[in-house]
């Protein structure tokens, strides 16, 4: 039984391992897909937004705030403008992402204690870009209110200690924690990680078990009937022996090579990293079974990787979901992995407080295996694999 | 003409016969859509837990804790006595953001001395965390002018206009242009580039079969026509009159049922869509004809579409990314096309304002012309030599 179980192992490795339609898409997919998410998130943080300027008062106070919008290292100055007209058809070519007006009489007004507005347009089709220039701005803006909230104090006679305490008696000080440098490719990086390792184990596994019969099986083997669960073990076994050092590697590249930090235990992470691999081993199986036809069965995966990345709520959170697909959010596998890294990692979280997401990864497991033993055992009933 | 036709007619009957490749190709990307745009229905985050570390217990400290939950943003999700408790809360998923009141804080504001509030943030997901920072400065920074006011006039006895404009001497004036709901609607944003993900999938995929399937069972008739670009003609034109119709539903369902923008300039838009889906629908073709082999083509369009969204500079600016992607964010049909849809249908421009785009796509259509007229080639050559055999 044993020498028969290592047999078909050893034979789905070689069949793996034989054919560049799986190969490529198991072993290289992951790190490829590491590389140019990598690459995509090198920077970090978005920096030098190209912004334009329109200067109706060319006083001391505008080409102040200017050379210090200038020395900001979010936005880039790319030009002066004479009116905000000509503002839509450069941000139409991707020339400037926002545009900082200072009206006619800007400086004058200020002094004189009326409260005129700077004014700024931004590119609200982008989020990311309009937000982080819109934080710049205000920064700039803000800092030099202060400057000005001191001298208009004085000026009212406030004493001039007291001036700057008065200006903002409340002060609001935001910590962020877990991730205090708010660099997007931390939590980006690791998400986009397990989702690769998702597609391309499902892709790989469904096409790998579409390619083979159980005509294959017997010719391999010599075996002419050997029990389905064997060969629904043998190749879980295989492919995962295949698959978890490539998903471990490819997340040890987000630590080491791209620089995220792990505060927690790397154990965690392997070990959540094996049984996530497994059972989508099996889910990919489960699916082939549905659909019968690896290229059907790829296709429909190309499909539904983007969805179930959004599903996976790292972009847009799952409680900002409608019920219902908050429910979907929380009990789909990707989404309980990806919590578990960014947890184990970001936050150095204990396993107590990982619990919900291995049991949930754990209730897969059993659904996925008889999914998947389902799948092999239709699949055993065809002679040969179909040509497609 | 009617040879083009001919090759059309015949490619329907063949693609009609498999009805799962012709619901996951024409109704996928629409579920794919209307998923996608359900996600973002409810347009903003609502109802982030935050946890109150109310150390101070005073009259401020209470009111400061009313106007945060009287925010829509804000749901309560408990009070703790430290703000050590909170890393806990965050692991949890029970809170996201926590106040911290310290004690002294009214007297603080009152004697007119450096008043703090500590806010933390949970910035594990980035996102998310930008989006609870606008929250808390934007609650937090009504109640620091209020505070302004008072103290200015508590402490010095000046008229309450003249404390506002010291409060708040210099504004922004903020417009977002193309969104105005900005920070409150992320559907506008989103969706209509997500939408572009089925688009391209479904023209790729659509004809992914229409080369390969001629070397199997169903061969080529020499006969038939022999004239490659009739035949190239015939086998695009069969698949994008089909996809039209689908793409067009792509782009407008954000708009009709969840209310994206759609401000598109009529033929700007038909052009744009025609000749993508024509592009597309080619490469294709071309890759499935290359290739002799559906699955080897299907995986080729894995790999070009997968972290095609990424790099298509949808969400992360293409600026922002490492100089060595730039090639490829550019490079990649993506970038173009989605950029050139979000001008015409999100910014209400033309082809005019496209010249980048539409020197991209013109390069992706010769390619994608070179591939099908290379494969098609390879399908009569293999067809000839078939028949020889035969004979």
């Amino acid at each position: 039984m044993r020498s028969a179980f290592m047999h078909l192992c050893r034979r789905e490795l070689r069949r793996i391992l034989g054919d560049q339609r799986i190969y490529v898409l198991l072993l290289g997919g992951p790190f490829f897909y590491a590389f140019i998410f990598g690459g995509v998130y090198w920077e970090g943080r978005t920096k030098y937004i190209p912004i334009v300027i329109v200067d109706e008062d060319h006083s001391a106070l505008s080409r102040d705030i200017t050379r210090a919008l200038q020395s900001s290292d979010s936005v880039s100055v790319a030009g002066w403008l004479d009116s905000r007209e000509e503002f839509l058809p450069l941000l139409r070519r991707e020339r400037a992402y926002a545009c900082v007006i200072f009206p006619p009489h800007f400086e004058r007004d200020v002094l004189a204690g009326k409260g005129p507005k700077v004014g700024a347009l931004f590119d609200g089709t982008n989020i990311l870009i309009a937000g982080t220039a819109l934080r710049a701005i205000r920064d700039v803006v803000t800092s030099f209110q202060v400057g000005v909230d001191g001298i208009e104090l004085a000026m009212a006679g406030v004493p001039p200690a007291e001036n700057r305490i008065i200006a903002r008696p409340l002060q609001t000080v935001v910590r962020p924690l877990f991730n205090p440098t708010s660099n997007y490719s931390y939590f980006m990086l690791m998400c986009l990680v397990c989702l690769a390792i998702q597609s391309v184990t499902r892709m790989g596994c469904g096409i790998a078990l579409g390619l083979d019969g159980s005509e294959q099986i017997r010719r391999d083997t010599g075996d002419d009937a050997p029990p389905v669960l064997l060969v629904f073990l043998s190749k879980v076994v295989a492919t995962a022996a295949l698959m978890i050092p490539v998903a471990v590697t490819a997340m040890w590249f987000v630590f080491s090579l791209f620089g995220a930090p792990n505060h927690g235990s790397s154990w965690l992470i392997g070990l959540a990293l094996c049984l996530y691999v497994i059972l989508q081993v099996c889910i990919a199986y489960g699916y082939y079974g549905l659909f019968q036809s690896p290229t059907l069965c790829t296709q429909y995966h190309i499909f539904t990787a983007i969805l179930l990345s959004l599903l996976a709520g790292y972009t847009w959170p799952s409680f900002g979901m409608p019920d219902g697909l908050r429910y979907i959010s929380h009990s789909i596998p990707v989404f309980n992995m990806i919590s578990i890294v960014r947890k184990v990692s970001l936050m150095g979280a204990r396993p107590t407080l990982l619990a919900k997401h291995f049991l949930t990864l754990l209730a897969w497991l059993l659904v996925a295996a008889p999914w998947g033993y389902w799948a092999v055992r239709k699949q055993m009933k065809i002679e040969s694999a179909p040509s497609e | 003409m009617r040879s083009v036709f001919r090759i059309c007619r015949r490619e329907w009957d063949w693609m009609l016969r498999d009805k799962k490749y012709i619901a996951l190709v024409m109704i996928a990307p629409i579920l794919f859509v209307l998923v996608a745009s359900w996600i973002y229905s409810h347009k903003k985050l609502t109802g982030l837990p935050i946890l109150i570390v109310d150390q101070d217990h005073t009259p401020l400290s209470r009111d400061l804790t009313r106007a945060i939950l009287a925010n829509e943003a804000f749901s309560l999700a408990g009070y703790a006595n430290s703000a050590a408790e909170f890393s806990d809360f965050a692991a949890r998923d029970r809170a996201r953001v926590c106040f911290v009141f310290e004690r002294g804080l009214e007297n603080a504001v009152k004697g007119g001395k450096k008043a703090r509030i500590q806010v933390l943030v949970d910035n594990s997901d980035y996102l998310v965390g930008s989006v609870e920072t606008a929250n808390v400065s934007a609650v937090l920074a009504s109640y620091s002018i209020a505070a302004n006011v008072r103290v200015i006039e508590f402490i010095h006895g000046i008229s309450k206009s003249s404390a506002i404009h010291n409060a708040m001497p210099l504004d922004l004036g903020q417009r977002m242009l193309f969104n105005p709901a900005f920070n409150s609607n992320y559907l506008n944003f989103m969706v209509p580039a997500l939408a572009m993900v089925p688009f391209q999938l479904a023209a790729l995929l659509a004809p992914i079969r229409a080369g390969s399937s001629e070397y199997g069972g169903r061969r080529f008739q020499p006969a038939l026509v022999e004239n490659l670009w009739v035949i190239v003609s015939g086998k695009v034109l069969a698949y994008v009159v089909i996809l039209i119709p689908v793409l067009a539903a792509v782009l407008t369902i954000p708009h009709g049922f969840f209310g994206a923008p759609f401000l598109a300039n009529r033929p700007s838009f038909w052009i744009a869509l025609t000749w993508i889906a024509a592009t597309m629908a080619t490469l294709g073709y071309g890759l499935s004809a290359i290739t002799r082999d559906t699955l080897k083509a299907t995986e080729a369009c894995a790999i070009l579409t997968l972290p095609n969204f990424l790099l298509s500079g949808a969400t992360w600016p293409v600026f922002a990314m490492s100089k060595v992607i730039w090639p490829l964010a550019y490079g990649f049909p993506m970038n173009s096309f989605a950029f050139m849809i979000k001008k015409i249908t999100v910014m209400g421009g033309s082809l005019a304002d496209c010249g980048s785009q539409i020197r991209i796509l013109t390069a992706w259509s010769i390619v994608a012309v070179l591939c099908a007229w290379h494969g098609t080639r390879q399908v009569l050559n293999a067809a000839k030599n078939g028949a020889a055999s035969n004979a």
